[in-house]
C-alpha cells in the first residue's frame, strides 16, 4: 500500500489539477470528479499514517466508506466525504453532465460549496489530523475564484 | 445457492406497507425472495453469515429503510433498492432538483445508523440521494441484477 507521504504527493496532483480546469471555467464536472478524488487521497493519508488502521485499508470506494463509518477519527468529514462522492457521481454518470451539476449545485456557488466547503473541511481534518497545515493552506495556491 | 432465480434481472415492488410486506403468505415469499436475491449479489457475505442472518439482515433492512423513508417522503419522489460497487443501494430521486442538505445531512444519519445496526451488518449498504434531472435519472444508478422500487403512495 502506499505510504502517506504518496497519497499527500497524489492529493497535490488532484488540487493542482481540479484548480486548472476551475481557472479555465470549463468542465465543472471534472473540477467535481477531481475535488472528490483529493479529498480520498487525503482520507487515505490520514489511514495509511497510523499503524492501527493497517488491516483495515481500503482499496474500493465501498470499501473506503465502510471504514470511514467504523472508525471515529473520520465522524467529522463523513458528511463532506459522502457530498463529494456524490457529487463526482452526478458529475460523470448523469445525463446532462455539467449542465445537470452545474443546476444541482447551484453554479456559480459550485465552486463554493464543492471545494471551498466540502474538500475544505477534509483538507482543514487532514492538516490537523496529519500536523501538516500546508494541506489546509498550501503555499502559493491560487486563490479560489467565487 | 437459491435456484428460484431464473433471471438475472428483478423488477420487484417494495411496497409502502412494510408489515404486509412481511406477514402475509404473499409478502412472506416475497420477503424471501429478495432476501435470495441479496444473497446472490452478495454471495461472499451471505456464504460467511450464512442464509437465516441474511434473511433476517435483510428484513431489518427493510424496517430501518421504509422508516428513513416515510420520514423524509416529502423530500423524496422515488427510492429503489438497487446494487451498486457489490453492495445494495438505496437509491433515491429528491423531490427538489437542486442542493437538499438536509436530505443530505439525514442520509449520512442514516448510513451510520446501517453501519452499527448489528442484524445489518452481513449486508453493505450505500445510499445515493439523486436530483430529478431529465426524465429517468434514475436509470444510470440502477443495476440490472436488482431494481426494487419501493411504492410511496
Amino acid at each position: 500500500m502506499p505510504a502517506w507521504s504518496d497519497h499527500l504527493a497524489l492529493a497535490s496532483r488532484c488540487r493542482s489539477a481540479h484548480e486548472t480546469l476551475f481557472h479555465n471555467g470549463q468542465h465543472s464536472e471534472w473540477v467535481v470528479a477531481i475535488a472528490f478524488y483529493e479529498a480520498l487521497h487525503l482520507v487515505e493519508a490520514v489511514a495509511a499514517s497510523d499503524p492501527g488502521f493497517q488491516q483495515d485499508r481500503a482499496v474500493t470506494h465501498m470499501e473506503r466508506r465502510e471504514f470511514i463509518y467504523q472508525h471515529d477519527r473520520f465522524k467529522l468529514i463523513r458528511l463532506a466525504y459522502k457530498e463529494l462522492h456524490r457529487a463526482s457521481l452526478i458529475a460523470r454518470y448523469m445525463e446532462g453532465g455539467s449542465r445537470a451539476t452545474d443546476h444541482f449545485f447551484a453554479a456559480p456557488n459550485l465552486h463554493q460549496l464543492v471545494v471551498v466547503g466540502w474538500l475544505g473541511t477534509i483538507r482543514r481534518w487532514a492538516a490537523s489530523e496529519l500536523k501538516v497545515p500546508e494541506i489546509a493552506n498550501p503555499a502559493g495556491a491560487a486563490p479560489a475564484k467565487g | 445457492m437459491p435456484t428460484t432465480i431464473k433471471t438475472p434481472v428483478h423488477h420487484l415492488q417494495w411496497d409502502s406497507d412494510g408489515k404486509a410486506i412481511f406477514h402475509t403468505a404473499d409478502g412472506d415469499r416475497f420477503v424471501k425472495d429478495v432476501a435470495e436475491v441479496v444473497e446472490i449479489i452478495q454471495a461472499e457475505e451471505a456464504k460467511k453469515a450464512g442464509s437465516s442472518k441474511v434473511q433476517t439482515a435483510v428484513a431489518a433492512l427493510f424496517r430501518t429503510l421504509d422508516e428513513w423513508i416515510l420520514a423524509n417522503r416529502e423530500r423524496i419522489t422515488a427510492a429503489w433498492l438497487t446494487e451498486h460497487d457489490r453492495a445494495l443501494l438505496l437509491l433515491v430521486v429528491q423531490r427538489s432538483d437542486t442542493y437538499d442538505q438536509a436530505l443530505s445531512e439525514s442520509l449520512v444519519v442514516l448510513d451510520e445508523r446501517l453501519a452499527q445496526d448489528a442484524e445489518v451488518a452481513p449486508l453493505r449498504v450505500d445510499t445515493l440521494a439523486i436530483p430529478s434531472w431529465g426524465d429517468a435519472p434514475q436509470s444510470t444508478f440502477l443495476s440490472r441484477r436488482l431494481q426494487l422500487r419501493r411504492k410511496l403512495g
